[in-house]
């Protein structure tokens, strides 16, 4: 059943991508300032924003559950939003090379995102560090909740701050930069990547089992 | 721009690659172990 879960989710998520990748490059125009590398945008936005929603969900599972099952699933969402945050770095670091002339500004909005990003990937290592599993799961939700408090920090920087970043764009966030049409592929392709992203996690947690019941075995074997 | 789709690409590419290595070395460890409490074995 788990696995036809997976194949579906990756199959609608090729279908939604080389669906978007069609619209991506063959139907939206360049954009009228920055010309072809504005594209970058459709994976930028929903990349961040499928991390984002993951640190979201990372961060209340095991607090509101208070069951270890549900802290195995907050670490296994949060390694994949790291990865899907690392994506958006990359991207915006390429766009500002070409944009702005450097790969890197320490500006609020990308400053925020790499501490953001750090403190997730200290969130996993803190994991590995912590042998006890009622203790890890509890200070790994401390954590993950400070860094949805940078999360938060992140998304609002653009508007707390005078920025090289670009303003919002979108019209959910009062944008209206771009033309309806050319909005349309960032939401599909959010949608796309919550599906491959689910099916990641579907996979890490399948791993999490098999991890446990290696440790049941091995435990079982040395009471011999 | 290019580049951009590409690094995306490779980044998803390389985090597949890294849980498909996590799962093998996890099921030869897990045979492994289960081998180890079979009844008879040493």
């Amino acid at each position: 059943m788990r696995e036809k879960i997976i194949l579906g989710l990756v199959a609608v998520a090729v279908a939604l991508l080389g669906w978007n990748l069609y619209n991506i490059f063959m139907v939206v125009p360049d954009e009228a300032a920055q010309g072809a590398i504005f594209r970058i945008i459709y994976i930028h936005l929903p990349t961040i924003f499928t991390g984002f929603l993951g640190f979201l969900v990372a961060s209340c599972l095991y607090l509101v559950k208070g069951d270890l099952k549900y802290d195995a699933l907050a670490a296994g969402v949060t390694e994949v939003s790291l990865a899907f945050a690392g994506i958006v770095l990359a991207t915006g670091s390429i766009w500002a090379r070409i944009i702005w002339g450097v790969w890197w500004a320490w500006e609020p909005r990308l400053t925020t995102m790499l501490i953001c990003w750090l403190t997730y990937a200290g969130y996993l290592m803190l994991r590995r560090a912590i042998d006890e599993p009622a203790q890890r799961a509890r200070l790994s939700a401390v954590v993950s909740i400070f860094g949805f408090v940078e999360v938060i920090i992140v998304y609002k920087a653009i508007d707390w701050f005078r920025t090289l970043h670009p303003q919002p764009v979108l019209s959910i966030r009062g944008g209206g930069g771009m033309a309806p049409g050319m909005e349309g592929p960032i939401y599909w392709n959010w949608l796309a990547f919550v599906c491959l992203a689910s099916a990641m996690v579907i996979v890490r947690m399948r791993q999490d089992e098999i991890s446990r019941e290696i440790d049941s075995l091995r435990r079982m074997a040395h009471s011999y | 721009m290019f580049y951009g789709f590409f690094a995306g690409w490779a980044i998803i590419g390389f985090y597949v690659v890294l849980l498909g290595l996590r799962e093998r070395k996890l099921r030869r460890e897990l045979d492994r172990v289960r081998r180890m409490v079979e009844p008879g074995a040493k």
